[in-house]
Order: structure tokens, then sequence, then C-alpha cells
């Protein structure tokens, strides 16, 4: 079962997301703030972060994901964001990041392009089969 | 004789009132410049009233009953203005001229060389302040864009926000209610609509975004080419189904100021959104020709170009009804249009076996500023 971390600061989001990864089977954490995620992602080690870049109480989204960079490497990073793709882009710099999920999105497309290749990677990488591609923001996996 | 061997033509001297000597030595400089001669001020405000460029006015046989302190008291045109002194009037030119205003004394007998060089500096002067305008009224608007791009970007991320805590939850319910009995299907219907609903919001701000996102430039680029680039690479972020190649047939690039960057970009951004640009053999084409430069999107199969050129003159909401790329392409084609650019749709050509080609002609004045290069 794989663990997911959904680090944003809109709880009817938040809520909806754990209803809907929960009812697939996997175990999901929440975090309304960065010193919450990072908390719960030091504790808990996700897999998978769904993360928004506007947070508030001083740590950005940004920031949030710099110190998962250099605490994990390999976790999978989401951003779910109301911004563009140019915003967000230039935002995360040269950060890796593996998906942009604009809001509003389908969880339906969550379901159909997103969950299936998640897995497919986190199979490949248990099974040793790939190594982790260290691309540069622009370049997204899923 | 010429004015430093430029021609300076296109901005006008007004002389005004001159006697016999001046106009002898006016035939003399006349090369190079155009001197509109006039007997008297209400002349003079005549042509300045018709001229838009004109750099400097000459006044001669100045005295202290003329009109000349009328009009120097009265609002002073942009145009350097000089006033020619005889040599009875040298002790008391400044009873005559002011050290207050803005009129710059010449004493004559005046030598034709010298007056070449004050004239030339003159229009130097004048062009440098109307470029010097220019950037301000385009740096100010651009700060006003900037703000109302940063509002709306705060705006759209909120609304964006709504939107989808209205479609994530219209999504639970219907699968919950799909689950159930099939009576409640209605009640399925009307949650797709919401969520179609939403989505139409969303779909609604990413096209006007590029109205109100002028003066921001997030991405930075500094040439018509990088601009192409960027335009692309951020359609196919958004659009990770597109399938588009480049061509880039022109030997030249250009430096494009910052409002021009981001509205190009924008406005291609829109255009490029609309093109439905799913197919293999999608292409854009970047041509520079004796028009300058020109953007060619070919679709292979014309049956998919979704443009209807109807609606880009017409008020925004009547696109509501239409195809939700209506919106994209017709506030691309403004954005474009604002710039001096224009659109069309071409038939096929030698270089297009079928299909048509949407071309996006970028503005003439383009191609005639080089890349800035250090």
């Amino acid at each position: 079962m794989y663990k997911f971390l959904i680090i944003d600061d809109e709880p009817a989001i938040r809520d909806v997301l754990k209803f809907f990864l929960e009812d697939k089977g996997f175990e999901v954490y929440l975090a309304n703030d960065g010193h919450e995620a990072l908390s719960i992602f030091r504790d808990k080690s996700p897999e998978v972060v769904f993360l928004d870049l506007l947070l508030p109480n001083g740590k950005t989204g940004k920031d949030v994901l710099q110190e998962i960079r250099k605490l994990n490497s390999q976790t999978l990073v989401i951003i779910i964001t109301g911004s563009s793709v140019e915003d967000t882009l230039s935002i995360i710099g040269h950060l890796n990041i593996q998906q942009i999920l604009r809001k509003p999105f389908r969880l339906e497309h969550v379901e159909k392009q997103i969950l299936p290749k998640i897995e497919q990677i986190l199979i490949s990488r248990r099974q040793g089969l790939t190594d982790f591609p260290q691309g540069h923001s622009a370049d997204l996996e899923l | 004789m010429q004015g430093s061997g430029v021609d300076y033509s296109s901005y006008p001297i007004i002389v005004v009132n001159p006697d016999r000597d001046t106009s002898s030595w006016l035939k003399e400089v006349q090369q190079g410049y155009a001197f509109h001669i006039v007997s008297h001020i209400h002349e003079c405000k005549r042509v300045l009233a018709a001229q838009k460029q004109v750099a400097a006015i000459v006044f001669d046989q100045v005295n202290g009953n003329n009109e000349f302190s009328t009009f120097m008291k009265g609002q002073v045109p942009q145009a350097e203005i000089f006033a020619l002194l005889s040599p009875d009037q040298y002790d008391s030119f400044r009873d005559l001229i002011p050290c207050s205003t803005s009129c710059h004394p010449l004493f004559k007998p005046c030598h034709p060389e010298i007056l070449c060089l004050e004239f030339a500096h003159s229009i130097e002067r004048y062009i440098w302040k109307k470029e010097r305008d220019l950037l301000l009224t385009v740096r100010k608007q651009e700060n006003w864009f900037s703000l109302m791009g940063q509002l709306t970007r705060e705006w759209s991320h909120e609304i964006r926000n709504r939107a989808a805590i209205i479609s994530l939850n219209a999504e639970i319910s219907m699968t919950k209610v799909r689950k159930q009995a099939s009576k409640h299907s209605n009640a399925a219907e009307t949650m797709e609509k919401i969520i179609e609903q939403c989505l139409k919001i969303s779909h609604t701000l990413d096209s006007v975004r590029g109205l109100t996102n002028l003066g921001q430039n997030r991405l930075s680029a500094d040439s018509l080419m990088e601009i192409i680039d960027q335009a692309i690479f951020l359609v196919k972020s958004e659009l990770p189904g597109i399938l588009v190649h480049i061509e880039k047939n022109a030997a030249t690039d250009l430096s494009l100021s910052l409002g021009e960057s981001t509205r190009l970009r924008s406005g291609l951004v829109n255009i490029l959104r609309c093109c439905n640009l799913t197919e293999d053999s999608s292409t854009v084409i970047v041509v520079e020709d004796n028009h300058g430069f020109r953007l060619k999107i070919r679709i292979e199969d014309a049956e998919k170009l979704p443009f209807d050129f109807r609606y880009v003159e017409g008020p925004l909401q009547d696109l509501l009804d239409a195809e939700p790329q209506m919106l994209d392409l017709c506030i691309g084609i403004r954005l474009l249009k604002s710039l001096g650019g224009e659109v069309c749709l071409e038939e096929a050509d030698a270089d297009y076996h079928r299909g048509m080609a949407l071309v996006v002609n970028l503005p003439t004045d383009f191609r005639q500023r080089p890349l800035y290069s250090e």
C-alpha cells in the first residue's frame, strides 16, 4: 500500500482527495501548511506528495518542495495549483516535479491517467527496473 | 549645405517673420531640412496644429511689441524655440527673452554652419524627448498591465480553487449516485453538468488570462525565436497530448521589448491552444520573407481546423455558445492585432500538399529591429 501526502490549505480539496485515494486503497495523510507537511513527511516517508504551491504560515510550496528534495530525491511530487503552468514553472525553477495538476481537475483524470503511472513507476522501482530520472522541472515524467 | 549629412526633413522647422538676410541664409541651409516660412505667429500656430513633428521654431525680428512675448507666455510647444537677435539687441536681449522662457537666443549675423549645427541638435533633442516620452508611456502602460495581471492571477487562483471544490465534490457525489439505483441517473447527469461548467470556467480563465497578463514576464526571453519556443512549450505543458514539430526557416532573429514579448507569447499560446495539434503532422513553421516574419501553423487535416473568424471582431460574450477554443482564438488574434500582426487561413501551396495552414503574420515593424547582441 503506497502512502500519499496531500498538502493543501483548502480542507474541502484535501478531504475529497483523501476520500478518493483511500477508496482506491492508498494510505493518505493530510497537511494544512508547510510545517505540518514536513513533519509528516519526515515521520511517514510517503512515496507520493500532492503539493499546493500557495500555503499559509510562512512556508511556501516551493520551500516544502526544496526540503522534500533534500530529504528524498525519489519522492513523486504532483503539484496541484490554481495557477498557470507558466507561473508554476517559474516558481519552482529547476526543482524536480513529476506533474502539474491544475485546479479544477477531474478525479477521473487522476484515476485513469495519473494513478496508473504512479503505480507503474513505484512497482518498477521496487523491482529495481528503473532509476528515477533526475530531470528538470519541465520534464513532466508522468 | 546639408545638416550633418542626415535627412531631417521629417522634422519641420518653422521660421517666423524672416527678414531679407534670414531668407537668404535659409536658402543655404535648406537642404536636409524642411522649413515652413510664415509671416505671423497665428500662421505659426496653424502649422503647429497641422504638423505633428515640428522640432524647432525660429523667430526673426523679435521686439518687445510683437506677438512673440504673448506666444512665449502661452502654452509652449515641445519644439525648441530660437530667437534671432540683431546687433542692436545684444545689450537688451534679456528684456526680450527672459531667462524663465525656454527660448534660445541666436545672434546675427548667423553663420549657416552654426545654424545647421543648432538645428541638427534641436532635432536630435526633439527625437530623444519623443522617444523618452514614448518609453515612459509604454512603461506606465506596462506597470498598469502588470498590476492587472497580478490581480487577475490572484483572483483566477481563488476562482479555480472554488471551481475545484465544487467539481470535486460533484464528482464524488456523481460516483456515489451511480453506484446506487438507476432511478437516480438524473442526479448523476446534473452532477456531470456542474463539473462541465466548472471546467468551462477554468478554460475561460485561461483564455482571458492572456489579455491581463501583458506586463508580466514570468519567463524571460529576449528574442522572437525564444518566445515561439516558449509558447509551444507552454501549450505542450498545458495539453500533454499535443504533437507538434517546429521548423525555423528564418535566417535572423529579433529582439523584443517586455510588453511585446509578453503580448506575443500570450497571443501565440491562445492561438496554438485552439489549434487541436494532435496529429503527428502538425507543424509550426517560422518563415522570414519580404513581408517580414510569419508563423505558419500547419495541420494536415483541414477538416479539423476549428476556426470561425466570424467571432473575432464581435463581443466576447457571443462566444459563450461557441466551441470553447473559439474564445482562445479570438483573444489570441486580438492580442496579435494589438501588436500590429494579422492572422489568416492559407490554402495549400507547394509546401502544403493538402489541408490548410493558419498563418500568423507577425508585426511588420518587428523586422526593422535586429537582435541586440552584446
